[in-house]
């Protein structure tokens, strides 16, 4: 059984859930680039910081999380002992994997315009000036 | 302790509504890639969301939920499904953005070609 702190066996049934998180994190992260290449504006900016977040989390955070290596928050002490270092991974992953969650929505929502009002038709001349978005 | 730090661990319904809020809104993105572009990589993309959308729903809110009368309420198959369904639905989740924003990327890539 896998007790925290314990060494992995790369391949192993243990290993594969942290190393299909490393691939995951890895590709999302230049899927996002590969995708806000070829875009401009805001969306890519918002798409890539959350991507970079997401891929830092389920790269790096969330693996270490799995192996136990840094301990959970309320009830696992960090095998290396230090309160604040269960209190700072946790508080890193939290705001990690939800700011990237948060910022790729908003950036492939902004790509897609679902959040911008449809235009107003007929009371209204179009604007002369190019949109921001 | 640090005031900024308390906001973040006593009240982590900021940190998890933003993230429930991203997932929606990448939900709404993908379900209007899938009806603008009528490629597949929305639509996987779109069921990927909504599986990660059940599991970390699930996770935040399992530990008001589930107390011990609920817990005897749906029995041993019950329990097993609360234990073994979350990570699968935030594995495949996961499986599925990361696919269908892959197959989109490469559809818009087809096509400018």
């Amino acid at each position: 059984m896998n007790y925290p702190g314990a060494p992995l066996i790369l391949g192993s049934i243990e290993a594969a859930r942290p190393a299909f998180l490393i691939v995951m994190g890895i590709s999302l992260m230049m899927i996002a680039w590969r995708f806000a290449k070829k875009t401009s504006g805001w969306s890519p900016r918002l798409m890539m910081a959350g991507a970079i977040l997401l891929g830092f989390g389920y790269s790096v955070l969330l693996p270490l999380h799995e192996i136990g290596k840094t301990g959970r928050y309320p009830s696992l002490p960090h095998p290396h002992g230090g309160e604040e270092l269960v209190l700072a991974f946790f508080v890193l992953k939290i705001f990690t994997m939800n700011v990237g969650w948060f910022l790729l929505g908003l950036g492939l929502a902004i790509h897609t315009k679902i959040l911008t009002a449809p235009p107003l038709k007929h009371s209204l001349p179009p604007l002369s000036h190019e949109s921001a978005t | 302790m640090n005031l900024l730090l308390e906001v973040f661990i006593k009240n982590g319904l900021l940190m998890d509504a933003l993230g429930i809020l991203g997932l929606g809104l990448l939900g709404l993105a993908a379900i209007q890639l899938a009806k603008h572009y009528q490629g597949r990589g929305g639509h996987v993309m779109a069921i990927g969301t909504v599986f990660l959308l059940m599991g970390r729903l699930y996770v935040i809110l399992a530990p008001h939920l589930m107390t011990n009368d609920v817990l005897y309420a749906i029995g041993p198959v019950g329990i097993s499904l609360t234990i073994g369904l979350p990570p699968l639905l935030l594995t495949f989740g996961l499986i599925g953005i990361v696919w269908g924003l892959w197959g989109h990327e490469r559809q818009v890539a087809v096509k400018a070609r």
